[in-house]
């Protein structure tokens, strides 16, 4: 079973974090400039999230064309965001799987800092453990 | 010389970069490279050699960050513009050119992990450095291993009674390293970092490895005697020893969870540039026997216009620009997903180096028997290509993995 009680469960969490990175952090800024876009495919809950310089979309309407495309669990996103698993070994042991160029996604790694720090934040808020 | 580019969609700025590369090629590289290739393994390290002022300059142009992300300060190439700027550098010295990728290493791998430790202390200082004073290696070979670190999913890897030469034993905040490495690490009489993999679970053999980032300057590192070797001389080399090293855990990359992947993700890039390398070493060579064809009269007429002289030339040219394609197509096909294809990488690899081999030695079978002395460079370029059928893995070993890869995977849907 999943740690996101279901799909809006997880798309409420993730629609937060994820507007506050690309509105109030360099995160936004660094997205326009090097030309990236996120699709994440997630699975238990299934679901869709789509992250550009200037917008975040959940659900069916999120099943579009980016730049890099990652394939992942429901459980996997809460254990990177919290620190629990390192990208490289994720990638390496197919947690996510990567579609896009990977020195693009390299070069955005640093800017995700906000990210991680807000995660737990709103975990709290919407009532989802981090142990 | 330049080349057709079959690619049609070249941009102004992937010409500017191949003809930057060029240039550095032409003017820095290849007078180093020849200077070294006359000097004793010692002189090419020592307070005398050109080396230092390569690097220095190389440094200068950014070229030691070919492979590090832009946001970190490198060059944030592109895998396609990675492929070009490369193949540029090995058409004027491979050794020099695995030289700067090496340096790299460390710093590369340290990308994957964006601690800011790790950034600070590693990335930064590196991508800043301009001096050439901040330099990596790749330390993965072993004295008792020669290419089977290098079959991650070979079922040999997992063979718990196949001990390793370098282990690292975790001690609280830190790893502690001991064992060696072997002769064939290039870069390593003068590297500041190592990117370590050696063993840590020795219960899953190879695959029980781990990536750690080891400062070289730290007590218990010591180095051998740079290698005299037959070819890529302009590389220098030498083992790295390992006496109770303490590494901060931080520095540890990958664990044994993931090595096996993470190997085979760090080969299916490593493999592919060799390929690169080829089509650079071995246009240079084709450029040669070229040129030289055209002057040089037997019988009373130009070797080129002799038919097998014709047909060699073409045959020669031929197998550069196939591997051009293949290469070009296998590194964006595996820098853009994350399961990476490595048996693509590893045609690139023994073919390319095969064919490199094959056209450095027909262009002195053009040259005749000045193609054998010291005069020209094809001499070289032969030496150079013959140890790349062995370098970063020999082909013979690497065929058989590539072979159990596909035997596992095909065809492979993603």
């Amino acid at each position: 079973m999943s740690v996101f009680k279901d799909a809006n469960h997880m798309y409420t969490i993730l629609n937060d974090v994820w507007t506050h990175a690309i509105n109030e952090t360099d995160f936004g800024p660094k997205l326009k400039e090097y030309e990236i876009d996120y699709k994440f495919v997630i699975k238990e809950p299934n679901g869709y999230l789509y992250v550009s310089h200037d917008e975040v979309i959940t659900g069916d309407k999120a099943n579009r064309d980016a730049v890099i495309t990652m394939e992942l669990s429901g459980d996997t996103v809460h254990a990177f965001w919290l620190k629990k698993i390192k990208l490289p070994v994720a990638l390496a042991t197919r947690k996510i799987k990567s579609k896009g160029p990977i020195p693009k996604v390299l070069k955005i790694l640093p800017f995700l800092k906000p990210v991680y720090e807000l995660y737990p934040v709103y975990c709290e808020k919407h009532g989802l453990a981090i142990d | 010389m330049s080349y057709l580019d079959l690619d049609l969609n070249l941009s102004k700025e992937d010409r500017m970069l191949k003809e930057a590369a060029h240039e550095f090629a032409r003017d820095v590289m290849r007078p180093t490279a020849w200077e070294m290739d006359r000097m004793t393994a010692e002189e090419s390290v020592g307070p005398n050699s050109p080396l230092w002022d390569f690097k220095k300059k190389a440094y200068e142009l950014d070229f030691h960050t070919i492979l590090v992300p832009d946001s970190y300060g490198g060059m944030g190439l592109s895998p396609f513009q990675q492929a070009l700027v490369i193949e540029e550098l090995a058409w004027g010295s491979v050794g020099l050119t695995v030289d700067l990728a090496v340096a790299a290493f460390p710093s590369f791998l340290a990308s994957m992990v964006p601690e800011e430790d790790i950034i600070e202390e590693i990335i930064l200082p590196f991508c800043d450095c301009k001096d050439g004073k901040i330099c990596g290696c790749w330390a993965i070979t072993e004295p008792m291993h020669g290419s089977d670190t290098l079959l991650p999913f070979y079922p040999s890897f997992s063979d718990p009674a196949i001990p390793a030469d370098c282990t690292a034993a975790p001690d609280g905040d830190f790893y502690v390293i001991n064992g060696q490495k072997a002769a064939w690490v290039s870069g390593a009489p003068y590297a500041t970092h190592a990117a370590l993999f050696c063993q840590i679970d020795s219960k899953m053999g190879h695959a029980g490895g781990g990536i750690v980032i080891v400062p070289l300057h730290l007590p218990g590192v010591s180095r051998g005697a740079p290698l005299e070797k037959l070819g890529q001389r302009d590389d220098p080399q030498s083992e790295l020893y390992f006496d109770n090293v303490r590494v901060p855990a931080k520095y540890c990359i990958v664990g044994p969870d993931a090595y096996e992947a993470m190997l085979e993700i760090t080969l299916s890039f490593t493999t592919v540039l060799m390929g690169v390398l080829s089509v650079g070493i071995g246009r240079a060579a084709f450029e040669e026997a070229l040129n030289y064809a055209k002057t040089r009269v037997q019988c009373g007429k130009a070797l080129i216009e002799h038919q097998d002289v014709q047909k060699k030339l073409f045959n020669m040219f031929s197998k550069v620009e196939m591997m051009r394609q293949m290469t070009r197509a296998a590194h964006v096909f595996n820098q853009n997903t994350s399961t990476p294809a490595e048996e693509y990488s590893l045609i690139c690899k023994v073919h390319g180096t095969q064919w490199a081999f094959e056209v450095c030695s027909e262009a002195i079978q053009i040259f005749g028997a000045t193609g054998l002395t010291k005069e020209y460079i094809v001499e070289k370029l032969f030496r150079d290509a013959r140890a790349m059928m062995i370098e970063d893995g020999s082909n013979d070993v690497l065929a058989i993995a590539a072979g159990h890869k596909i035997i596992e995977n095909y065809p492979r849907r993603d």
